[in-house]
Parts: structure tokens; C-alpha cells; sequence
């Protein structure tokens, strides 16, 4: 924040304000963000990117509990409402971001972790928004029950979208229940075909796992290594983590067909405490660093690609079950993002990293209509 | 030739582009008769009806794409089909035109176990994709009541709920990816196995459009594991209250079952002298409860159900104890709508939603709207999403009846506004309750999403009339404004 001056950071307390905002920054040919811009960023179109803060409007807008549902304003940090859904042993069951952002900026931007396996993403769980765009129309979409099928479903279309449709204000979200118990094991291979038996079998287990993650190491002298809990041991390069949720009872009984399961791997480092899994998810912000290229692929064909890259000397890690793979971009290396786009261009999937590709970047016809609707001065920078 | 006006833009149905069209499909699928349009009439929704001018069914999606090219090069509207059981008006041609009924697309395309996904045609049965996935531990898990005849293009456009959804969520949740026809020709995919990729989540949009951003070609779905397990109850009640009471319990317990149904004495009396299933006639109300997951997991989770249904007041609780006895309750309750024709000669079903913890509070008001208006509601819905079904009981011939029954809806509906809720749960907006779109959303709100349809369809020629006020204030004159006759549902 060094290098932006405090008159250029405006912190609004409600929706119209947010609106009046944005009116002015388009009769100023202005532009703002919700995310800090540095002056040297390139996607500012504008002399002036003033940046929105929503640390006003950071209260709980109506929690019924018992609904399982809760609107807040979209400038709380996660970890704040996490708290207050914990005092009802409730959840918003997603990770893979940084504690201290808001809950607007974890919708705009689809964060996703390891328990997507489980608990689907962010889509599945946004149901109603207050948001203005870029022509300063404040406008809602969805409501406060679970089911409602009224209107567009423009919640779905700001998940993701990354400031560039509207800044979110206000948003509903379904909840789950904080499972009574969790449990985390992992699972190391000495080949890839064991681990692709394993995944096969895990495809149609009887537990029913939370989480799939692998680490994948690389077969030549490892060039690259991720971060996190790479195995790093040669002899058993390829890891799986699995984590299940349920009374203690069911999940140690899933523990044992998880044993089954992935016969042909062994056994380690069983972290038996109680924060196992969500220790494990945290360490999976990884996944969000601008410095990781993001695969994604479908899961039978996980274990080719990530195995194609150990190859090239990369080594990888991510979400199995869904077929993410995340390959760590040290600085200086300019080829590795040509190396995933090769890989994946003989099997499936896409190439993508968070600097750099931005949906609002998307050229098909319909996306740069909702652009030009949502959007039509320019006023967001993404 | 006959005239068809969309509202915006009148149009004309020439011989040359009935010509045209048949040089698409041929004459054996396409129909133009009089006689024969007339089953075109309406969907479900049978209040308001207005007759295409031809109805085509292309089979692939080439020839889709050469009937919306014509479509567009005539500036003739067109509304895309399934198995017509939209119970809003959905397929309602309204100003005539083009429909395009998608049954002859019913092909799945592939099926992929260890990915998790299947593509299938649009007008490929909901429940023929489960069928074809029996034996192989997966299933399709969003189950509307109508499964056996409502189509998956059908879903995605009005984005349908079942009683399974309460766990396993509703079609937006299931759709991966869609190939669909835009209004203006063009064959456009958009997301597909691996999700929405980098961009905007247009598949989420594009479900519970109702049809107005184009025809579906071909849709990406996910497919669920079956459980390991699952334990059927019914639990019996003296009084509604009780019920609603329980209702809430469950939930507030952190419990998400499968499926948490709630039928009343109306609608029990009716299903018990169609299925002889044993249920008892004097009690007030029932839940059909199941929950699903491990086996070692189901039972406790069983217990504490009966436990929380036995405190609200339950006088008993049953646990089923054969796959018989539960395939028996389910086709009780996905079957009801086939019983309420014993009760009365019409009825008319709504679809509110209120948040679940409003659910006793409605289901009073209902009970009062249904004593002032002197109209017999009965009741069957999925309780566990707060999504009511109340099914409004009448004879059509009486018109001051009917005048009762309209009023009593609209009071119904408007109180689930009220208590926070909205108008439809999953059977989306259509024709039937465009006038409540300006009581749940702002101006701005309705001013953003008439842009976003702009964005998808531009000239207004698909689907005219729907979803939107804006749209349905025109066109609507040509609507034949019959009677509310009989209409199925739950
Ligand atoms: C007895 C009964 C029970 C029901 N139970 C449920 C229930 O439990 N849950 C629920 O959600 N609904 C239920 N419904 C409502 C209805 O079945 C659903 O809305 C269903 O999704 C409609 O499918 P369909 O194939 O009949 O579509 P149609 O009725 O033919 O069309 C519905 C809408 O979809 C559009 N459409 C159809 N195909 C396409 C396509 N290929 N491309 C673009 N648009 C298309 C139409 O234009 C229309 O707007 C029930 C209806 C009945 C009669």
C-alpha cells in the first residue's frame, strides 16, 4: 500500500455509496478496483485506479441458523465469519485462501481447495447477491432461501468473475454442518501405475473422502519443487492425501477401506490430531500463489499428465479428485508454461495461472457482451 | 399463412419459409395442421395457451441450427420443448411462431464412470440417464417428480429441483457444460468436462434461463456415487404443527438428509386409496425422511431423527425395512400428483419457497387462506428446502371458484415474499408468474437482467414473452385466457 496515496483508496459504507462511486468514476474517466493496484500494473487503462475498500461493510447482515443460510456484507474477512458459523458448529466448506480476505473477494475470485472433492465449490454455495456494475445499477439476484429459481442466475455469473462484472456488496450463502470428526491419511507410491490402480479404485470407494490431493515429485534431479508436503523420498515419489469427516466411529471404518483401497501404496505419517484436514487445506493456499501454473484436467488423466511433467523435471501437486494440477513457476523460468500447454494439449484440460489469465480477458462473443453490459466504461480494473 | 406477433415484432409464417423448414427436416417432422398443433397448445401451466404455427423436431444439431437461421433470416420467434411438463407456461409460443421440440434428440452421447460425467441430447428422459447407469454404482442425482417424462434440456433451462436435491443439490449444481444454438444461428459451447476453464461460469448462467438464451444441443452433467446406504422413515404426526416443528429440529441439528418431504391428510387419504400402502388415514401429517452415506453412519443418524421427530411429537416413526417397502413409499410420493385427481376435478399447484424455518408459519397462513376463500389446499412438498407445493382444489366449471383459487394463490405467494422467500423453488418463472418478478426484484434488478438477455438474445426472438416483465407486457394479448384447468404437479 506504500505507493498509493489515502485519497486514493475510498472506503464506502453501503451499497449506494459503492454506486455513487462508480457514477463518478465514470463521469471522471476514472477507474477503480476492489484489489490493490500498483501504478506499474499494466491492466489499468486509467491514469487514476482508485482502489474500493469494503472494511465498512463488514456485518452480519441476518444469520438464522437454523435456515443454515447467512447474508453478510461483502467487505468481512472469511475468517471472521468462519468464527461466528463455528459458534452454530456451521460451515462455509471452502478453501484454499488467505484468512484475512473478505468474503467478496473469496466469491469474485472462485477460491477453491482441497475439499471441493468433497463439498463442491463456491457455485454451489452462493445463494443471493447484492453487487453494482459498472454503471452504477445496483442489482441483486438470487435471495435468502436454498432453492428459488426467480430470474436470471447472475450469482453464478459473478463467482469467479474477479471485480470485473460489479463489486459484490452483500452475498447469501448456503451452510453446511461442521462434521464432529476429521481425519487425514496419506498414502506414498513407488510407481505411477500403482497410483493410478489406487485412483481407479478410490473413484468408487465405499468412504467417502472429503479430500483427494496428490504430490507428484519429478523423476529427473528435481529441478523445481513445489511447496507443501512434497514426499521428496525418491523411492516413492508420488503421494495421496485422503481426508474423511464423520462421527469417529465412521471415520475410522473409512480409514480401513481407504487402506484397502490404495493396496498398492504405504502408509505414513499418520497425523492422528483433530486439525489433520483443515492443517492440510491451509497448506493448500499454495494453489493461489501468482507464481503457480494451474492445470486443469480430467482425473483419468491426472497421473499422464503429471507424470509427463515429472518427466520435464517438474515436479506438481493438487487436487486428484478434481483433476488439478498445480506446477510451482520458479523465478527466471520462462518455459514452463509452454511445457503444461504442450502436456495438456495431448490429453485434455487448460492452462492457467491467476496473474495472468482473467476471465474478463475472455474474447468469445458472449463473455465480451457481459463485459460491454456489465461494464460498458470501462470503470473496473482488473 | 397466419400472422404471429412477438410483442416487439410482428411476423409473417409465408409458404417459403414453411419450405424452407421442411427442406430441413422434412415433412414427416414437422407439423402444421391445425389438428395436429392444437397438443401444442400449452405445457403443464394449462391456464393461458396459444398455439405454435409449426412445430419442428430436428434431430441433430445441425438441423437445429439451420431452423434458428431461418428462424432469424424470417424474424420468426421460436420456443424450444422438451416433454412440455414446464408448469409455468415454459413452452408457451406466445405470439405463435417456431417450436422446437427437442424429444428426437435423445441420444447419450457418452458416458464417463471414472471422470465422473456424462453428455447427453437435450431431450434425453431425465430418469433414462439413471437407467443407463444402473449397475455401475452412479446415478444422475437431480430427480424431479416427473424423472420419468420431463427431459434434461427441459432441466437445465428451468434448472428442476426433486426430493433428493434437500443433499445432493439442484441441476445448476450437476451441469458441467452445454452446447446450445443462440437465437442468431451460431453453435456455441460453453464449459465441458473440465468445467468452465478460465472464464465467466456461463454454464451456471445458462441454466434456469427457461429457454430464453437459446436451444440446447447437448449438456455435460456430472454423475454421482450412490450411496452406500440409506434408511427410509415415515414419520407420523397429529398435528401440522408438530410436523413443522420437526422439520425444523432435524435441520437445526446439523442434520442434511437426503430427502425430508412433508405430505398432509389431504394428500395421504388420496395416495392411500391409490397405493394401499398402509399409511394411516387419521393422522394430520407425515415425513417421508431418508438419509443416505455409509453404512456404519446411517443408522445413528436414523436414531437421532426418530429421536428429534418423537420429541416434536411424533406418534410413531417407521423405518422401512425393505427395498420394496421403500421403492413403494417413493413412488407414493413421486406419484401423488396421479392421486390428487381423486380428490378434486382441477387443481392448480404452486411452488413458493420460504426460508425452512418459516415452514410452520406458511404452512398457518395456508390454512387460513384456505378457510377464508372456502378452498381446499393440500399439501405435499419438500419441506427440508422450505419449497411448498400447495395444490389448490377446485372445479373449473364454477368460475367464481376460480376467481377464489387465483386470489388464494396470489395471497400464498405473496406471503412467501413476505416471510423472505421467493415465488418458485423449480419451476421457474414462465409465463405464469412473470407479474410477480416486479414484487421480488427492483427495477435496477429487472433493468441488469433484461441487458443480460440482450446479451444471449438480442432480438427477443427466443422464447418472447417469458421469465421477464418486460418482455411478457407484450405478445400476451394473443393468449387465450381459458379457465385454470387441470394441472399436474409436485
Ligand atoms: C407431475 C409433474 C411433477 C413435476 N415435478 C417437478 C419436480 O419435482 N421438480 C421440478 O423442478 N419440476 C417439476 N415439474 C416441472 C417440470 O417437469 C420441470 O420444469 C422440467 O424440467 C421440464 O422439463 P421438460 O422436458 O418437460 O421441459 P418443457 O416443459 O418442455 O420446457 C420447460 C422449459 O424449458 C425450455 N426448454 C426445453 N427444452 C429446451 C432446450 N433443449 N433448450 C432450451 N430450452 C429448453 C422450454 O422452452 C421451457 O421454457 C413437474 C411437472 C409435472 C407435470
Amino acid at each position: 500500500m506504500s505507493d498509493i496515496s489515502p485519497e486514493q483508496v475510498v472506503t464506502p459504507a453501503s451499497a449506494e455509496e459503492v454506486a455513487e462511486i462508480v457514477r463518478a468514476a465514470i463521469a471522471d474517466r476514472n477507474q477503480i478496483s476492489t484489489r490493490y493496484i500498483s501504478p506499474s500494473d499494466g491492466n489499468s487503462s486509467s491514469d487514476v485506479v482508485k482502489r474500493v475498500n469494503l472494511q465498512k461493510m463488514n456485518s452480519v447482515v441476518e444469520y438464522p441458523a437454523r435456515d443454515m443460510t447467512v447474508t453478510v456484507e461483502a467487505g468481512m474477512p472469511v475468517s471472521e465469519l468462519g468464527g461466528i458459523l463455528a459458534e452454530e458448529k456451521q460451515q462455509l466448506p471452502i478453501d484454499g485462501f488467505a484468512p484475512s480476505i473478505s468474503v467478496g473477494a473469496l466469491v469474485a475470485g472462485d477460491a477453491t481447495g482441497p475439499r471441493q472433492y468433497g463439498y463442491g465449490t463456491l457455485r454451489d454455495y452462493v445463494i443471493g447477491i447484492e453487487a453494482v456494475d459498472g454503471q452504477g445499477r445496483i442489482f441483486h439476484a438470487g435471495g435468502r432461501v436454498v432453492k428459488n429459481v426467480a430470474g436470471y442466475d447472475l450469482c453464478r455469473l459473478v463467482v469467479g468473475s474477479r471485480g470485473s462484472l460489479g463489486i459484490l456488496t452483500r452475498i447469501t450463502f448456503k451452510l453446511k454442518p461442521l462434521p464432529a470428526c476429521s481425519m487425514l491419511r496419506s498414502f506414498r507410491f513407488r510407481d505411477t501405475a500403482g497410483l493410478d490402480k489406487s485412483l481407479g479404485r478410490l473413484n468408487v470407494t465405499a468412504a467417502n473422502p472429503v479430500l483427494l490431493d496428490f504430490d507428484f515429485g519429478a523423476a529427473a534431479p528435481m529441478q523445481q519443487q513445489t511447496d507443501g508436503s512434497g514426499s521428496g523420498n525418491e523411492h516413492f515419489p508420488q503421494t495421496l492425501h485422503i481426508g474423511v469427516e464423520g462421527t469417529e466411529a465412521a471415520c475410522r471404518w473409512q480409514l480401513d477401506e481407504l487402506r484397502k483401497d490404495c493396496a498398492e501404496g504405504e502408509q505414513f505419517e499418520s497425523d492422528d490430531s483433530a486439525s489433520a484436514v483443515e492443517q492440510h487445506c491451509r497448506n493448500a493456499e499454495y494453489c493461489w500463489n501468482d507464481n503457480v501454473i494451474r492445470i486443469r484436467t480430467i482425473p483419468s488423466k491426472l497421473v499422464t499428465v503429471a507424470s509427463e511433467l515429472a518427466a520435464t523435471g517438474y515436479s506438481s501437486q493438487g487436487h486428484a479428485g478434481n483433476g488439478y494440477v498445480f506446477v510451482k513457476k520458479e523465478a527466471g523460468d520462462g518455459r514452463i508454461r509452454a511445457i503444461c500447454e504442450e502436456v495438456v494439449s495431448r490429453h485434455s484440460g487448460s492452462v492457467s495461472q491467476w496473474s495472468v489469465d482473467h476471465p474478463a480477458d475472455s474474447t468469445d462473443v458472449l463473455s465480451l457482451r457481459l463485459r460491454n453490459t456489465f461494464d460498458p466504461h470501462s470503470v473496473f480494473c482488473n | 399463412m397466419t400472422t404471429a406477433d412477438t410483442g416487439t415484432t410482428s411476423c409473417v409464417i409465408t409458404a417459403d419459409f414453411l419450405t424452407e423448414l421442411a427442406a430441413i427436416v422434412g415433412c414427416a417432422r414437422l407439423l402444421d395442421s391445425r389438428d395436429e398443433l392444437l397438443v401444442y397448445e400449452c405445457d403443464g401451466y394449462v391456464v393461458e395457451k396459444s398455439v405454435p404455427d409449426v412445430v419442428v423436431f430436428p434431430e441433430d444439431a445441425a438441423e437445429v441450427v439451420a431452423i434458428v437461421a431461418a428462424c432469424a433470416s424470417y424474424n420468426v420467434p421460436f420456443v424450444p420443448r422438451g416433454a412440455g411438463t414446464s408448469l409455468a407456461g415454459g413452452c408457451l409460443p406466445v405470439g405463435g411462431g417456431v417450436m422446437i421440440a427437442l424429444t428426437k434428440m435423445r441420444r447419450i452421447l457418452e458416458i464417463n464412470l471414472r471422470d465422473r460425467y456424462a453428455v447427453v441430447e437435450p431431450g434425453v428422459v431425465n430418469v433414462n440417464l439413471t437407467r443407463a447407469l444402473a449397475g455401475t454404482g452412479f446415478h444422475y442425482a437431480p430427480d424431479p417428480s416427473s424423472q420419468g417424462a420431463c427431459t434434461i434440456g427441459g432441466n437445465v433451462a428451468t434448472n428442476s429441483g426433486g426430493p433428493h436435491t434437500l443433499k445432493y443439490g439442484v441441476t445448476v449444481n450437476h451441469v458441467i457444460g452445454i452446447e446450445f444454438v443462440s437465437p442468431q444461428g451460431e453453435l456455441i459451447e460453453i464449459g465441458g468436462p473440465c468445467g468452465k476453464g478460465n472464464g465467466f461460469d456461463l454454464p451456471g448462467l445458462f441454466v434456469g434461463s427457461e429457454g430464453t438464451f437459446g436451444v440446447v444441443t447437448k449438456v455435460w452433467v456430472r454423475i454421482t456415487r450412490n450411496p452406500a446406504a440409506y434408511r427410509t422413515m415415515l414419520a407420523i404426526f397429529d398435528s401440522v404443527d408438530d410436523t413443522t416443528q420437526a422439520i425444523s429440529n432435524i435441520i437445526g441439528a446439523g442434520i442434511v438428509p437426503a430427502a425430508l418431504e412433508m405430505m398432509d391428510k389431504g394428500i395421504v387419504g388420496a395416495l392411500e386409496e391409490a397405493f394401499h400402502f398402509g399409511f394411516p388415514l387419521d393422522a394430520e401429517a407425515v415425513l417421508l425422511i431418508e438419509v443416505d452415506g455409509l453404512e456404519v453412519a446411517v443408522d445413528a443418524e436414523a436414531e437421532t431423527i426418530t429421536r428429534l421427530c418423537k420429541d416434536s411429537g411424533a406418534r410413531e416413526v417407521r423405518l422401512s425395512q425393505t427395498e420394496q417397502e421403500r421403492a413403494l413409499l417413493w413412488k407414493c410420493r413421486k406419484q401423488a400428483f396421479g392421486a390428487i385427481g381423486r380428490l378434486s376435478p382441477s387443481y392448480c399447484t404452486q411452488d413458493g419457497v420460504v426460508p425452512r424455518t418459516k415452514v410452520p408459519e406458511i404452512l398457518r397462513f395456508i390454512a387460513e387462506v384456505s378457510k377464508r376463500h372456502d378452498i381446499r389446499v393440500v399439501n405435499v412438498f419438500h419441506a427440508g428446502d422450505g419449497n411448498l407445493h400447495p395444490i389448490l382444489l377446485f372445479d373449473e366449471r364454477n368460475t367464481e371458484q376460480v376467481k377464489r383459487v387465483m386470489l388464494a394463490s396470489d395471497e400464498i405467494l405473496g406471503k412467501c415474499i413476505e416471510l423472505g422467500g421467493s415465488v418458485t423453488g423449480e419451476h421457474g418463472i414462465g409465463v405464469e408468474k412473470i407479474s410477480f418478478m416486479n414484487r421480488l426484484f427492483t427495477d435496477e434488478d429487472l433493468a441488469v437482467m433484461e441487458d443480460v438477455r440482450k446479451a444471449f438474445n438480442p432480438q427477443g426472438r427466443c422464447s418472447p414473452g417469458k421469465l421477464l416483465p418486460t418482455a411478457g407486457a407484450c405478445g400476451m394479448e394473443h393468449i387465450e385466457k381459458n379457465l385454470p384447468g387441470r394441472q399436474a404437479a409436485m
